[in-house]
């Protein structure tokens, strides 16, 4: 009778404290998926490629969680790939977007010209590591952000750290996007969504191969192609260029030194 | 008229309970001529008496701290209490030692009623760690008596000037003489002729008081009835703020500063509200016993005055600073100000809530300030311009930006420009790209920064889409279209 009573107890314990572990907001259940989805299909930002939001949880980029992205060099889109969204963000509510330690220049005409408002923009830039995760982190607490890009530097990044700056986006409303480099795909990573960004080969040159590493509610996807630019290798705008560059080789004084 | 006199009776011992924080717990006293001045009310209960010697005390509480009273310094204080009582009304005055003075006949409107003015004087000099007391009369003399008698009289919201009169009187009349401003052998000897209150005195005959008492008397018996005029000589805020706290103790750390720092914001921000204005840049000074001397600013992205923001920017300033050993002094200077009307938003009212809540994170971005410096943020700003690198800058003022922005009215197409600009050109080698649009020529700024230019969209051999331009030096790159 005695040790019934102590194995009922134990299962007790045991059903109570799964239950807590369920509750915890970190875990999340298959089955849960199809509800929340339905809950977030209005609430999450369109992407503003088709065929990307039909493979990504809530239709969408989420609207407070971690991005990370991992462009295999720096201008295959990787920017690009995130304009649409954030011009919809940026049409939906007043806050701002921060960028945090970027490589180079946003150029305010071109993202004025994306229909980037740049009033709304604002740079930060971090003496060091421990800098730029302090104003990531006051910025997302701020809660005066709905959108961030960051890039840390990849060598003193630590999981806990990235873990920290999921929890903080959430509390702060903010859809943080990080930029890696393509060789931190084999890091673990708490980030809800992780994409790879890869140049086409060579005869399809006008698109980026998109792999999804990471998503909520399904499998990575690899290789899913997305047309980023317009650019089209043009045969007659080719040939004028090359003959251009002749040209100007050939009259100009400082070009006869090349 | 309707005058209030505030009566700090406990003042000169408030103000070392600002810095010693012993002072509010243990019996403590004030020392004026060796004699037990004023007292609170921990030394009370002990059975200390006013005027008894400081052995004398010393022999009831071993353990009592005594204080020298500063005349000095403690009317240098009641001058900065000014600010506070000029919320309520543009006519004060000071009356030594204690008092202040302020006629709110005209204010009476604007604060909803005389009980409202009192209650809200009382709370705000409450947060600087004052307690008052408040006499109410038509004449300064009288209210300066209720006030130091601590017996007020209940007026009505909006009282008529007759009422006021002859309600003061009436109540003056019931009053000991001994609250009276005459010398105190006048009030000794008329104590000896058996008029003890106010009402005896001013009941008998003038011409007959004349002939035993000096002229003094029956000029403070007019003033009293208001027959004669008392002319105040009023006092306005200093144009410019600064204010020191010189410490008893050397404070070390940098959390036993918060309690000086945020007594001295108060004081900012009180001032700051008797002018209308908002602090732009604040400078602090810490000094130390070898009088080394810090000065930190802190520079707001807005004109503020909620003094929660401006002490928790200026600790955030101080945390990343070497502080000197022992700080002795601090010190507050407002040093640029600007008019609340232009940070967009005016305080609710003159009262209470004078918070303004941004609509901008311009909070974030004092905050970046204070911890990482002012260069650690900028700004995009876009202009007219051909030459592409001028056709940007950064901007670190938020102010000046609005001001500056527009929108360009040169429309150009989403990807003719690149999303990454190379703050400076790289030079590159022709052969490493294949030339995927162009040229397209940019000439402009013959009159300074002549840009002769022919921009191509190239593929590097990486894959990366690139901006090149060339031009007499040869061929750049000047951004990627990420």
């Amino acid at each position: 009778m005695y040790l019934k009573y102590t194995y009922v107890h134990k299962i007790r314990i045991l059903v109570s404290g799964l239950q807590a572990l369920l509750k915890h907001k970190d875990i999340w259940r298959a089955e849960d998926i199809a509800e929340i989805a339905a809950y977030q299909r209005r609430t999450n930002l369109p992407t503003g490629f088709t065929a990307l939001d039909h493979l990504l949880y809530g239709n969408g980029w989420p609207r407070d969680g971690l991005v990370e992205i991992l462009p295999e060099v720096h201008g295959c889109g990787e920017l690009q790939l995130l304009i649409p969204g954030l011009c919809r963000l940026m049409g939906e509510e007043t806050r701002w977007i921060s960028w945090v330690n970027p490589p180079f220049v946003p150029y305010a005409p071109a993202l004025n010209a994306h229909d980037i408002d740049v009033n709304r923009v604002f740079l930060v830039h971090p003496k060091n590591h421990r800098e730029a995760l302090w104003a990531t982190e006051k910025i997302l607490e701020s809660g005066s952000c709905s959108a961030m890009l960051v890039w840390l530097d990849e060598q003193q990044l630590e999981e806990k750290q990235l873990r920290r700056i999921q929890t903080r986006a959430k509390e702060g409303r903010a859809w943080i996007t990080i930029f890696r480099p393509m060789h931190a795909q084999v890091k673990s990573s708490p980030a809800e969504l992780r994409l790879s960004l890869r140049l086409a080969e060579a005869h399809i040159k006008d698109q980026v191969k998109l792999s999804i590493l990471k998503r909520k509610g399904g499998w990575p996807v690899p290789n899913l192609s997305l047309q980023l630019h317009e650019y089209r290798v043009l045969s007659a705008n080719t040939r004028i260029a090359a003959q251009w560059q002749q040209w100007r080789q050939q009259h100009s004084p400082a070009g006869a030194k090349h | 008229m309707l005058w209030l006199c505030v009566h700090l009776s406990l003042m000169g011992l408030e103000i070392v309970q600002h810095t010693q924080d012993l002072a509010k717990r243990k019996p403590a006293v004030l020392v004026a001529d060796h004699k037990v001045y004023r007292m609170n009310e921990a030394a009370q209960e002990a059975g200390i008496l006013l005027g008894s010697s400081v052995a004398t005390a010393t022999s009831l509480v071993p353990e009592l701290l005594h204080y020298r009273r500063d005349c000095e310094a403690e009317h240098k204080y009641l001058e900065k209490l000014v600010p506070i009582a000029y919320c309520f009304t543009p006519r004060v005055a000071l009356s030594s030692p204690y008092d202040l003075m302020l006629e709110v006949s005209g204010s009476l409107k604007l604060f909803e009623g005389l009980n409202n003015i009192v209650q809200h004087l009382k709370q705000a000099l409450a947060k600087v760690g004052h307690t008052a007391q408040i006499g109410i009369a038509h004449t300064p003399a009288v209210a300066r008596v209720f006030a130091h008698a601590h017996s007020a009289i209940a007026f009505s919201d909006y009282p008529e000037e007759t009422t006021i009169r002859s309600d003061s009187l009436e109540h003056l009349h019931t009053l000991s003489l001994k609250y009276s401003e005459l010398k105190t052998t006048d009030v000794e000897c008329m104590f000896n002729m058996g008029i003890r209150f106010f009402g005896e005195l001013l009941d008998l005959p003038r011409s007959e008081l004349r002939q035993r008492f000096s002229s003094d008397v029956l000029r403070y018996l007019s003033r009293l009835t208001g027959e004669l005029a008392e002319p105040q000589q009023y006092v306005a805020p200093a144009t410019q703020f600064t204010s020191v706290i010189h410490l008893l103790e050397p404070l070390f750390d940098k959390p036993s500063l918060r309690k000086p720092m945020e007594q001295l914001v108060i004081e900012m921000v009180h001032w700051l509200q008797s002018k209308q204005l908002g602090v732009v840049e604040a400078t602090w000074q810490f000094t130390a016993t070898n009088a080394q001397t810090i000065t930190i600013s802190c520079r707001f992205a807005y004109p503020r005055i909620d003094p929660q923001a401006i002490l928790e920017f200026s600790e955030l300033s101080l945390s990343e600073r070497e502080l000197p050993q022992e700080v002795l002094s601090l010190r507050l200077e407002a040093t640029q100000v600007a008019s609340l009307a232009k940070a967009g938003a005016l305080a609710k009212d003159l009262l209470g809530a004078y918070e303004i809540r941004p609509v901008l994170p311009e909070d974030l971005l004092d905050r970046l300030t204070a911890r990482l410096g002012s260069d650690s943020w900028e700004l995009l700003c876009s202009h007219d311009d051909h030459r592409p690198e001028f056709a940007w800058s950064p901007v670190s003022d938020h102010s000046t930006r609005l001001k500056k922005s527009h929108h360009p009215s040169t429309e150009i197409a989403a990807n003719s420009r690149p999303l990454w600009l190379f703050a400076r050109p790289l030079s590159v080698k022709p052969k490493d790209f294949e030339i995927l649009q162009g040229p397209v020529r940019i000439e402009d700024g013959w009159w300074e920064d002549r840009v002769q230019r022919d921009y191509f969209v190239g593929r590097h051999e990486s894959g990366a889409l690139c901006w090149l331009f060339n031009d007499e030096c040869g061929w750049f790159q000047h951004g990627y279209f990420a």
